[in-house]
C-alpha cells in the first residue's frame, strides 16, 4: 500500500467514505458530509451566478446599455417577497421568467421533440426494424389517445403501445443501473487506487 | 389588483407570444424584442439564484439560532460562506477554488450519485417481478440490457451484447418516440395555459 500524501484525496475520500455511510443506516457524519456539500454546492452555484451577472448585465450597462437597468430592478424585485405588504411585486419578474421560457419550452418542444421525432420516423419502410420503430412510435401514441376510450377492436392498440412503453422503460432502467455502478466504481478506484494505494 | 393580476398575465403573455413568433416568423423587430426579453430573463435568474442563498443564509441562521449547537447548519454556513469568499475574491481559476471544487464537490457529489447504485437494487427487486406482461418486459428488457452493458454478462450470455443493442435502438427508439411526443403535446399545453394566462399559480398568482 502506498497511501496518498495529497490533502485533495483525503477529504474527497473521507467524504466519499461519510456519503456510503449512510448506506449502513443514517448517521452524524453522512449528515456533516451532506451539509458541507451542500454548502460548497450551493456557494459554487453563488459564485457562477455573480460571474454570469458581471458579465451579462454589470458591464454591458456599464458600456452603455442603460436599458439593463430595468432587468436588474425587476430583479431586485423578487426580493419583495420578504416585505409582506409588497410581496405581490415579485410576481412581475417571475411573470417575465415563466411567460419567456413557457415560450422557449414551446418551441423546443416543438422543434426537436415533435417534428424532428416525426422526422425520424417517417423513413422509407424498407427493414423489419424500421418498421417496429414506426409501429412503437404509433401504438404507443395511441396510449396517450385521451380524447375518448378505445374499446373493442382498438383496444389492441394502447396495449400493444404499453408494451413497447414498458420495453423502453426497462431498457432506460438497465441503462441507469449500469450508469450508476459505473460510477460507483469509479469512486471505489478513487478510495482503493488513488486514496489507499493499492 | 390591477398589479397583482392584470400586469403579471400581460407580462407573461407578451413575452411569451414575442418568443414564439420570434422563432416562428422572420420579423427583425420581434426578433430583436424577443433576443432582448431572453437576456433580462438571464439577469432576472441570477437574482433569483441570489435569493436562493439568502434562503439558504436564513433558514440556517435560524436553525443556529433555535440551536447553537446544530453543527451541521454551521458546517453549510461556513462551507457556503468560504466558497463565495474564496470565488468572488481569489477568483474562479484560483488553486483554492479550484481545491474546493476538485477535492469537495466533485467526489461527494459523484458519491451522492453512486448512492443510486445501491438504492437501485432495491427498487429493482420491487419492480422487477413478473406480476403481468407489461412488469414481465420491463423484467426481461432491463435484465438484458444489465447483461450486455458489462463484459461479463456477454460472456456468461453472448446473445446479451447484440440484443441490447437491438433493445436501444429499435424496441427502446419506438417506445421513447411516442412517449417524447406526448410529453411535447402535454408540454405545449401546459405554455399555453401560462401564457394566455390560465395557470397564473406559476408565477405566483392564484
Amino acid at each position: 500500500m502506498n497511501i496518498s500524501t495529497n490533502v485533495g484525496v483525503w477529504i474527497g475520500a473521507i467524504a466519499a467514505l461519510g456519503i456510503y455511510s449512510v448506506l449502513i443506516k443514517d448517521n452524524p457524519f453522512y449528515r456533516l458530509v451532506e451539509h458541507i456539500f451542500v454548502g460548497a454546492s450551493a456557494g459554487i452555484a453563488i459564485v457562477t451566478g455573480v460571474q454570469t451577472f458581471k458579465s451579462q448585465a454589470w458591464s454591458p450597462l456599464t458600456g452603455g446599455q442603460w436599458v439593463l437597468i430595468f432587468p436588474m430592478l425587476l430583479g431586485v424585485l423578487l426580493y419583495a417577497r420578504y416585505v409582506p405588504q409588497y410581496s405581490y411585486l415579485n410576481r412581475l419578474p417571475l411573470s417575465l421568467m415563466m411567460g419567456a421560457g413557457a415560450g422557449v419550452a414551446m418551441r423546443g418542444a416543438v422543434e426537436s421533440q415533435i417534428v424532428g421525432q416525426l422526422t425520424a420516423t417517417m423513413v422509407k419502410l424498407t427493414t423489419l426494424d424500421a418498421w417496429i420503430i414506426f409501429l412503437g412510435t404509433l401504438l404507443s401514441l395511441s396510449y396517450f389517445f385521451l380524447t375518448y376510450k378505445l374499446e373493442g377492436g382498438a383496444a389492441w392498440a394502447p396495449r400493444l403501445g404499453r408494451y413497447f412503453m414498458m420495453a423502453a422503460f426497462g431498457a432506460a432502467f438497465g441503462n441507469t443501473v449500469m450508469g450508476r455502478v459505473s460510477a460507483a466504481i469509479g469512486r471505489f478506484q478513487f478510495i482503493f487506487l488513488e486514496w489507499l494505494g493499492m | 389588483m390591477f398589479l397583482r393580476k392584470t400586469v403579471p398575465t400581460i407580462i407573461a403573455g407578451v413575452c411569451g407570444v414575442v418568443v414564439v413568433v420570434a422563432y416562428f416568423f422572420e420579423i427583425a423587430p420581434i426578433k430583436d424584442l424577443a433576443s432582448h426579453i431572453l437576456k433580462w430573463q438571464s439577469v432576472i435568474a441570477v437574482f433569483a439564484l441570489g435569493l436562493g442563498g439568502v434562503n439558504i443564509i436564513r433558514l440556517h441562521t435560524k436553525n443556529l439560532q433555535r440551536d447553537p449547537k446544530n453543527f451541521y447548519s454551521l458546517a453549510l454556513l461556513v462551507t457556503f460562506v468560504i466558497t463565495i469568499v474564496v470565488g468572488l475574491a481569489m477568483g474562479q481559476t484560483s488553486a483554492a477554488y479550484t481545491f474546493i471544487f476538485d477535492y469537495i464537490n466533485v467526489p461527494t457529489g459523484s458519491a451522492i450519485f453512486s448512492l443510486l447504485a445501491f438504492y437501485i437494487g432495491t427498487a429493482a427487486y420491487r419492480a422487477f417481478r413478473a406480476k403481468n406482461a407489461e412488469a414481465a418486459i420491463l423484467l426481461i428488457t432491463g435484465c438484458i440490457v444489465m447483461l450486455g452493458r458489462v463484459p461479463i454478462g456477454a460472456k456468461i450470455l453472448p446473445f446479451t451484447a447484440p440484443a441490447t443493442d437491438w433493445i436501444m435502438s429499435v424496441l427502446n427508439v419506438g417506445g421513447q418516440r411516442g412517449v417524447m411526443i406526448a410529453g411535447a403535446i402535454g408540454f405545449i399545453a401546459v405554455s399555453l395555459r401560462i401564457i394566455v394566462g390560465l395557470e397564473r399559480r406559476a408565477y405566483g398568482g392564484e
